[in-house]
């Protein structure tokens, strides 16, 4: 009965809009396996949009931040918890998002769902950053930042770690930073496409 | 921080290696977008330490969910208390107009030992009660050491260390990660 009411909120849920969309649809698959996988561990798990998801859809529609996260949907799982003592509630946590010695259900399932593994995704991440750095028009405005910054008493080497020398090297920064985040900004554009 | 981007590459050995600690991450591809970094701590109302982290990272012109467990103070559903309360609802960020909230990642070394290695600094925020809730931030056990039990934490965002690591590395890859921003919010709806 309580799998029969899942589905036909799931249902509703997917009709609210944005149906089709390829990522909702692919979400929603990995949502109903997560709840497979969490009855077979002897919890409830209602398969829903996420929250998250839904406020991002509402954004991408046009509408603004705080619109959007006002007429966010209910997670129906609040309602299973609720009802959970403390320990039952720790230990559905523990199923859904694992313990230090099993994987939970989200990372058990996330495979079948989505169809690859998750360290194919990164690579490409750090031959951006390494092509923006080498990039000259960053190096010459990495340079520019470096001056302006001893220029202030601060001698550093780039805007990492800036926050670990205090709050008058963070003024200092915030005045020295913008000309290297536009040439950043730029250069990650054009070898991030 | 960009810099250390490259630096990290013990990542794979960590998350997937056989003394790897609590892993609660997922990371799905959401589209081709260039955003700004956006965080969103999603409060469990009926269960506060299984709260979520769900962070939307452009990487290159690709954008990624990133989505992981999430505590917030010590299971106390009140914003208003000091060190216990989990964070106040609202935007913490670098561009908005509240001066006293932002969103600063770094390596911090030194105070509070639970409050070091990567963290996301969140400044101030004043409670709905009129009070000022002070030094926020999304943090881990430190840079050693944890048990599920560490979800729990003085009022800040606490992810478990596999998490931040994954989270930190991402975040150096990222579009635009001095403009991204965190939103806190119930997870009750309206």
């Amino acid at each position: 009965m309580k799998r029969l009411a899942a589905a036909l909120l799931l249902l509703a849920l997917t009709a609210c809009g944005a149906q089709d969309d390829p990522v909702r649809r692919q979400v929603l698959k990995h949502e109903e396996l997560i709840a497979d996988c969490m009855h077979r561990n002897g919890f409830e798990y209602i398969a829903a949009v996420p929250v998250d998801l839904a406020v991002q859809e509402a954004r991408r529609s046009g509408k603004d931040l705080d619109t959007a996260i006002a007429e966010r949907p209910e997670d129906p799982n609040d309602a299973v918890l609720a009802n959970l003592s403390e320990e039952r509630q720790n230990a559905w946590g523990d199923a859904l998002y694992g313990t230090e010695t099993t994987p939970g259900c989200y990372n058990e399932t996330y495979k079948s769902a989505w169809g690859r593994d998750m360290r194919e995704l990164s690579d490409k991440g750090d031959q951006i950053v390494a092509k923006v750095q080498a990039d000259p028009n960053v190096q010459k405005a990495l340079k520019t930042y470096v001056d302006c910054m001893r220029g202030n008493g601060f001698r550093v080497s780039s805007p990492d770690s800036i926050y670990e020398l205090g709050e008058k090297a963070q003024k200092s920064h915030d005045e020295c930073v913008k000309p290297y985040d536009t040439a950043y900004d730029k250069a990650y554009l054009k070898y991030g496409r | 921080m960009r810099a250390r981007a490259l630096a990290v590459l013990g990542t794979v050995a960590l998350i997937f290696g056989a003394a790897a600690p609590a892993q609660a991450y997922t990371q799905e591809v959401v589209g081709q977008y260039t955003e700004p970094p956006q965080f969103n701590y999603i409060k469990n109302i009926g269960s506060p330490l299984n709260s979520q982290l769900v962070a939307y990272v452009t990487i290159g012109s690709t954008e990624y969910r990133i989505k992981m467990r999430a505590g917030s103070g010590d299971g106390t559903k009140n914003e208003c208390t000091n060190d216990h309360g989990w964070l106040p609802d609202g935007v913490y960020s670098n561009t908005d107009s509240d001066s006293n909230s932002y969103f600063k990642h770094w390596n911090k070394t030194g105070g509070n030992q639970v409050v070091t290695g990567w963290v996301w600094e969140l400044g101030n925020k004043k409670t709905r009660c009129g009070n000022m809730r002070t030094e926020l931030f999304i943090h881990s056990q430190g840079t050693s050491g944890w048990s599920d039990s560490n979800y729990r934490s003085a009022g800040c965002i606490k992810i478990n260390q596999t998490d931040r690591t994954f989270l930190h590395n991402q975040f150096a890859r990222s579009y635009q990660p001095t403009k991204g921003y965190l939103s806190v919010w119930g997870s009750g709806g309206t």
